[in-house]
């Protein structure tokens, strides 16, 4: 019993550390990345290449002075970075990093709980992460605020079930809901194959959900002055930051998840490959927000509704028709 | 340990049931009825209903209180009016009551029959609760389920009928 | 790992032919209507419905004497359920035969949603009297309401409809959560839905019987029914919904929900708790009075004649429940032939309503109706004929209806109940006799022109006046089928 507390504790901290090191340095990448498209160098003051920058900026994120506005909903306003950081975090628990390993006799899975409903899980959390953006923006008593944080609801509702439909046909190929299951599903064909539509879908719609460009309507910068976390500082501001990248994180572990074989790969260890797909998918993301323009308002409602969510129920019936045909 | 974490949810459910009637903010009463149906959800957990657990995240929590919340933005109600006790209200409390004293009644005086159906716990804890509600839902249940969907879509007709402009 | 057993259920389309031909009916509406935009103008989607509702007309004739449970007791195919779709195939036909004539001149109406809304509405109805499930009555009830919460409100741009479509849809939500919360209570107690197998629990333990819980379960499903069938103290909506509605829908929610809202009554009452039937005879036998009695004496005083209908189908209400107060079969079969007697009649008189309703305008007050007697001979025949059978005048098919109905209460021993129904009859006299009063004795006020009625809202009256006449005149048929239906309801 002891030994299975501690082998539970000592495996959150190593994700919680591993998690939170991908975070901080996914805004790193971010800016290195979009400094070399523009072919500048990004940060470079801190450390070798700037790798320091992101722990410089974290320091500086407590020591700055907090601000809360004068007609804010304090206690709304306080809470909402923190449902924010806290729905991205919990996601973590249902990534399967890699297979089970052998550590000093324990037979040891790479992955915090295989829940039968796993997928879900993910859905479910990720919805309460969004309150966070919409009641920032809202408790801030800000216009500006309140219109991206209207956005960023009326936006989530939009591209959460085009999303779920994705994954409605991947878990009917895999025949699970378990994350772990549908890793375990690819060791032969990666999902990327079977279902290219759905995977085309989920990257779209999971761009959205993350609010990265080109839908990143909530924090506008040209037409909202950021948005929903236009009148937040200091650390609050910190916390829907890495809100952020933490959700771009499990965002691209969850595309490596369902789509790209999760740890299967030859020749390296299970986790290596994990990480690699997932930094692959981290680096498109820095690189589309480099290249595309913002859609407009109504373009992303449209987008949304008219052809995503068509599209979905399409390759649902064609998964359907397929297994039917093939007798799988 | 179960019965901890159920007087626990159960009590934090109830609590926050409350705080939704009671708070003046409209907001914030949102934000707790999201609460109470976190904390519903637990009670399901401990019932081995995980899928219905995760449902009650996502369709209650999570979009239904969605557009509740984004109404509520919309219309951009901060503060209740403070009104004066009517007569509503007093009836409105007998009758509470009362509902909660036939509850009583029900529950306690006879006692609950307990009769099981056919899904168990230990029917969940051996397949998975998934397993066993989707086979439910796809054998016995398949008529029921099929009906809901042409429930839904006279649903989703008749609002976006509803919510159509005059476009002629 | 262990697999659990799946077991496929036998498709078993005979016993959902009629809903599943409503259905598809119903789709392929909604399609068309959305890609051929462009024919306002036209009929066609009124037609289209109506070679679907025929369809399953004839589907439910050619199964009917098959006598099975299908799809694990989700579905009752006996002579009940197959009258019980007849009833609804004819429901939705005339009320689609008055709305191509009424949509001529509500241009709204005339879309494919609407007919779309019209058929689920049937599949719900015809589902009601088919369900052996608790889950799947509430399912059907459920379509069947939200499909006409919205068709009650579909002259948007009219406060009134507006109106009534919200009150309709908060009143009924506030029935349904009853309803439902009454299922429950029954589960917890009987540990199933399934209505024959809450019959044999009840029967294997007779001590949950009397228990609170299985009471409180009965009486919220009362409330929760009671609304749906108008029935006192739940009859509050009627009026404002049925004035407000369009009038082509107004004749459906009045009939068809009645008929579906009565069958799933009986079966949950007679087949699931007829344990208890000595239980709730007395309270009902009180309502059954109240209903009427409320019913025509408030419409007494009404001078609109929507509003009028309405408290008469109120009124109707508590003649049905005298039937199932007796309890007895004869008392059911005389509801079945009493629901197809009001379908026939109350469609009619509706469908002549809606004859007056023109570009916007509807003239629906008593006095707009003086002197269409002499200026309409076929118009004012035809209000004279459905508002004889409402009131229960011999050669109309009210008077063998409330007949069967009151001497099954008389059978039954409740011979002051009948009494009462006959006098609650002699009241309504008055104020269905106005309207033909009305119609040929009084001076004009106001000039009312009656459009050019289309050829199918014709058809459509004179099936409804031939149906009246011949269950008027010539009740054995009916009587025989009703009687027959009730005979082979699945126990």
């Amino acid at each position: 019993m002891i030994e299975f507390w501690t082998i539970l504790i000592i495996k959150t901290l190593v994700a919680f550390a591993v998690s939170m090191l991908i975070v901080a340095y996914s805004t790193w990448i971010e800016r290195k990345v979009l400094g070399h498209v523009q072919l500048r160098y990004g940060p470079m003051r801190v450390g070798f290449h700037g790798l320091l920058q992101p722990i410089a900026d974290g320091v500086k994120g407590f020591f700055k002075e907090e601000l809360i506005p004068d007609n804010a909903d304090k206690p709304v306003f306080l809470l909402a970075p923190i449902i924010s950081i806290g729905a991205a975090i919990t996601l973590v628990v249902v990534i399967p990093f890699g297979d089970t390993v052998t550590i000093m006799g324990h037979k040891i899975p790479l992955y915090l709980a295989d829940l039968d409903i796993g997928i879900l899980f993910v859905l479910g959390i990720s919805t309460i992460g969004s309150y966070g953006g919409m009641l920032g923006g809202w408790s801030s008593g800000n216009k500006y605020g309140v219109i991206g944080g209207l956005r960023a609801s009326a936006q989530m509702i939009s591209y959460e079930l085009p999303m779920a439909l994705a994954v409605i046909s991947v878990v009917m190929v895999s025949g699970t809901l378990s994350l772990v299951g549908i890793v375990e599903n690819q060791a032969g064909l990666w999902n990327v194959v079977k279902q290219p539509l759905a995977f085309f879908l989920f990257i779209i719609c999971g761009l959205a959900e993350i609010n990265r460009t080109p839908f990143d309507m909530p924090e506008a910068e040209a037409e909202l002055a950021c948005g929903f976390n236009v009148e937040y500082s200091s650390m609050k501001f910190a916390l829907f930051f890495m809100a952020e990248y933490c959700h771009m994180f499990v965002f691209a572990a969850m595309v490596t998840t369902l789509f790209l074989g999760g740890w299967y790969g030859p020749l390296l260890p299970g986790p290596v490959w994990f990480f690699i797909k997932t930094f692959a998918i981290i680096f498109f993301c820095v690189w589309e927000r480099s290249t595309f323009p913002r859609y407009r308002y109504d373009q992303v409602m449209e987008l949304g509704w008219k052809v995503l969510l068509p599209a979905g129920l399409l390759n649902i019936l064609l998964t359907g028709l397929w297994m039917l045909v093939f007798n799988i | 340990m179960e019965l901890i974490i159920l007087l626990i949810c159960g009590g934090l459910t109830i609590i926050t049931s409350l705080l939704v009637i009671f708070a003046r903010n409209t907001v914030h009463s949102a934000l707790w009825m999201v609460a109470s149906f976190f904390f519903m959800a637990v009670l399901y957990l401990l019932l081995q209903a995980e899928f219905i657990a995760i449902l009650q995240i996502i369709v209650y929590a999570g979009a239904i209180m969605m557009f509740i919340i984004y109404a509520i933005m919309m219309l951009n109600l901060r503060q209740e009016e403070r009104a004066p006790m009517r007569k509503t209200k007093v009836v409105g409390v007998v009758a509470l009551l009362v509902l909660f004293l036939e509850l009583l009644v029900v529950a306690v005086g006879r006692g609950l029959l307990a009769i099981k159906g056919p899904v168990t716990d230990q029917l969940m804890a051996k397949f998975g609760h998934i397993a066993v509600l989707s086979n439910f839902l796809f054998s016995d249940y398949v008529l029921p389920f099929e009906l809901a969907s042409i429930l839904l879509t006279a649903g989703v007709v008749g609002a976006v009928i509803l919510a159509k402009q005059k476009s002629e | 790992m262990e697999m659990l057993e799946f077991v496929v259920p036998a498709l078993n389309v005979k016993a959902i032919l009629p809903q599943a031909i409503l259905s598809l009916t119903a789709l392929t509406v909604l399609l068309v209507g959305v890609s051929s935009p462009h024919n306002k103008k036209t009929s066609s989607l009124g037609y289209l419905s109506l070679v679907g509702v025929v369809v399953a007309l004839i589907s439910t004739l050619m199964i009917n004497g098959a006598r099975e449970s299908a799809y694990n007791g989700m579905v009752l195919m006996d002579g009940f359920s197959s009258f019980i779709t007849l009833i609804v195939c004819i429901v939705t036909l005339l009320t689609i035969l008055s709305s191509i004539n009424y949509q001529r001149f509500f241009p709204r109406l005339n879309c494919g949603e609407y007919y779309c809304l019209l058929l689920f509405a049937a599949v719900g109805m015809s589902f009601m009297g088919s369900a052996g499930n608790l889950l799947m009555i509430f399912l059907a009830l459920e379509t069947m309401s939200i499909s006409i919460y919205v068709l009650a409100g579909f002259k948007s741009d009219e406060a009134q409809s507006i109106e009534s479509a919200m009150k309709y849809f908060l009143l009924g939500a506030f029935a349904s959560g009853f309803l439902l919360f009454g299922f429950a209570l029954v589960y917890g107690c009987t540990g199933t839905m399934d209505l024959v197998k809450i019959s044999a629990f009840l029967t294997a333990h007779p001590e949950v019987i009397h228990s609170k819980m299985l009471m409180g379960g009965v009486a919220l499903m009362t409330v929760g029914f009671g609304f749906k069938v108008a029935m006192f103290p739940f009859h509050m909506w009627t009026p404002d919904v049925y004035e407000g509605a369009p009038t082509s829908i107004t004749g459906f929610m009045a009939t068809g929900v009645k008929a579906a809202a009565f069958a799933a009554l009986l079966r949950v009452f007679f087949v699931a708790l007829g344990h208890l039937q000595a239980d709730w005879t007395g309270i009902m036998w009180l309502l059954a009075f109240l209903t009427m009695t409320i019913g025509n004496v408030v419409a007494l005083s009404q001078t609109n004649i929507k509003r009028m209908l309405a408290y008469s189908s109120i009124a109707h209400a508590g003649y049905l429940l005298v039937g199932f107060v007796a309890g007895s079969k004869l008392g059911q079969s005389g509801i079945l032939f009493y629901l197809l007697s009001y379908a026939f009649t109350n469609l009619g008189a509706f469908g002549v309503i809606a004859l007056l309703g023109r570009d916007g305008g509807e003239y629906t007050s008593l006095d707009d109706f003086a002197g269409l007697g002499f200026k309409y001979p076929l118009m004012g025949l035809a209000m004279a004929v459905f508002m004889f059978s409402m009131a229960g005048i011999p050669p109309a098919s009210g008077f063998m209806g409330k007949f069967y109905l009151f001497s099954s209460a008389m059978k039954a021993g409740f011979i002051w109940l009948a009494i009462f129904g006959v006098i609650n009859s002699v009241i309504s006299l008055y104020y269905y006799l106005r309207v033909v009063v009305v119609m040929y004795f009084k001076e004009v006020e106001r000039d009312v022109v009656m459009p050019k009625p289309s050829a199918a809202v014709v058809v459509g009256l004179v099936i409804a006046a031939i149906g009246v006449l011949q269950m008027g005149i010539f009740p054995s048929y009916f009587w025989d089928m009703a009687r027959q239906s009730v005979q082979a309801m699945l126990m």
